[in-house]
């Protein structure tokens, strides 16, 4: 990680922890002050700020985030290679990818403690090559990516502690067809360029999340496992994501969140016929995995009332603190999001 | 990296450390505070018979019997009145000690001897609080229970009226369901 984003993240950590502090004593007295029919209105656990995964029965959200994911340059396991070292070994290298997501995601309290989400990914990806000649050239594809149908299953412990069981399945309505012109004519687009997975996904999580006035904190661990080949006889790898991360109100209608998480993710498993995987390492099946330890910071803005009320919005940028990848591959540079999320 | 950028960021991170510092009511949490309220809003809609004027206490007693399950948000009670009569908060170590309460609130860590303490203040005119599952049917008076995500209560009003407490229909209106 650079000296300027350890600069960076250590500043957010200092503004969370250095955040107001009257608040909370301000509200004791608020509600010793409310009438008992508006204390009856009051929300135990609080519709704001502070994201609990918690819907009550009945309520919906929508959200809508755009998440955009440079890579540049490449990497074998630790440690960053040329241009003219992966060209060394491959007549074609990549240099940069651009993905680009817009994300739609639709939830409803089916009851207190089970929240039923689906979620819709649309896909633009942009890939930036270089030959052994020295020509250069640009893919593209863009579509809709895998659906998920999730739930999560809210169980409360003691006190301001709860687990939240996490279980879905995403399905291949992705492409894994995409194809672009290159140099040696119309394509089938590698491994990463691809929509989808082409094969049912299990999904499977469990997260501990803590909650008190000011504070949220938790931590959770999520699996995505491929089930079965799909319909070019390979399957992407298995990944894994574990996190930690705490969140802190900073006023009643902004929170600060820091997570640190690791992803990692498997090798193709059986290899696409439609490749060449000495052509360019990204048609590479033996060369898709990797880890990634990433620090996370994002910013929200909660709307408690008026015409916008239960409206959130929120920005975040995700910065690589580590990488080690089977190689040669195109490492994250950063990825930042951009929300809106409304419950009604 | 340089000892100089490693001394900047140690003092950055030391800078967040020691900047943060939580208060008692920070750490309490919202449930907490609502619940603690909602004790102190009961006893405007409770009539307890006048005690002879020697045994008048001198406050509106709040007792806790077993851990305190509010935590400081009970203590803040003790800022306010009822009536002409400070409030006063006090943990008690025994059935026995309740009778000097207007207030009884007794905590989930008492729940294995409920039979015991309900039969102990039979008759007795203290209004009893719990969170315990099933506290009114046990003889208890209010049980206090978080539904979709906000805080109800139901009532024994049978229990309350073998206290000589009476409790005004309007809270009664209130509570999600009264044993009567």
């Amino acid at each position: 990680m650079s000296y300027r984003r350890a600069v960076f993240l250590c500043a957010c950590l200092g503004l969370m922890l250095t955040g107001p502090q009257a608040h909370a004593q301000d509200d004791e007295n608020d509600f010793l002050d409310m009438s008992l029919q508006s204390l009856m209105e009051v929300e135990g656990m609080p519709i704001d700020v502070l994201t609990t995964h918690i819907h009550p029965k009945g309520e919906w959200m929508i959200r809508y985030q755009f998440m955009t994911m440079p890579m540049e340059g490449n990497r074998v396991g630790a440690d960053s290679v040329s241009t003219e070292n992966v060209l060394q070994g491959y007549k074609v290298s990549p240099t940069r990818m651009t993905m680009q997501m817009h994300m739609v995601d639709v939830m409803y309290g089916w009851t207190d403690d089970l929240t039923l989400m689906v979620m819709m990914p649309f896909v633009q990806s942009s890939m930036d090559h270089v030959t052994r000649g020295g020509s250069s050239f640009t893919t593209d594809a863009s579509g809709l990516g895998d659906v998920s149908l999730m739930a999560h299953y809210n169980m409360a412990l003691h006190g301001p502690h709860r687990v939240v069981f996490l279980g879905g399945l995403s399905m291949p309505t992705g492409s894994i067809d995409a194809v672009d012109d290159t140099p040696a004519g119309e394509q089938s687009l590698p491994y990463p360029m691809q929509l989808g997975s082409g094969t049912f996904d299990l999904k499977q999580g469990i997260s501990y999340i803590g909650q008190t006035r000011n504070w949220a904190w938790g931590a959770d661990a999520k699996g995505t496992f491929r089930l079965g080949e799909n319909s070019q006889q390979y399957s992407l790898g298995n990944r894994f994501h574990s996190s930690v991360w705490a969140t802190r109100r900073l006023y009643s209608w902004s929170a600060l969140s820091l997570q640190l998480a690791s992803e990692r993710w498997g090798d193709v498993a059986g290899a696409d016929p439609r490749l060449n995987p000495a052509m360019v390492p990204t048609a590479d099946p033996d060369l898709r995995g990797g880890w990634r330890l990433d620090t996370r910071v994002e910013l929200s803005f909660f709307i408690p009332s008026g015409s916008f009320q239960n409206q959130r919005f929120f920005i975040d940028a995700v910065l690589p603190a580590y990488q080690n990848l089977h190689g040669p591959q195109l490492e994250s540079s950063h990825v930042v999001h951009l929300g809106w999320e409304w419950r009604f | 990296m340089r000892i100089s950028k490693v001394l900047v960021l140690a003092v950055l991170f030391a800078l967040g450390f020691a900047g943060g510092s939580s208060t008692a009511g920070e750490n309490e949490t919202r449930l907490q505070q609502i619940k603690a309220a909602y004790v102190y809003k009961f006893a405007g809609y409770v009539d307890w018979p006048a005690p002879p004027r020697e045994e008048r206490a001198a406050a509106f007693t709040v007792g806790v019997l077993g851990d305190n399950p509010f935590g400081s948000a009970l203590f803040a009670l003790e800022s306010r009145t009822y009536g002409d009569e400070p409030v006063a908060v006090r943990q008690i170590a025994s059935v026995a000690e309740a009778s000097s309460c207007h207030v009884l609130l007794i905590s989930d860590s008492e729940s294995g001897r409920l039979e015991e303490i309900v039969a102990a203040l039979h008759g007795q005119s203290v209004l009893t609080v719990s969170e315990i599952d099933g506290f009114v049917e046990a003889g208890g008076m209010i049980q206090l229970m978080v539904h979709k995500n906000k805080v109800r209560f139901s009532i024994n009003l049978i229990a309350a009226r073998q206290a000589k407490l009476n409790i005004h229909a309007s809270l009664l209106a209130l509570a999600r369901h009264v044993i009567q």
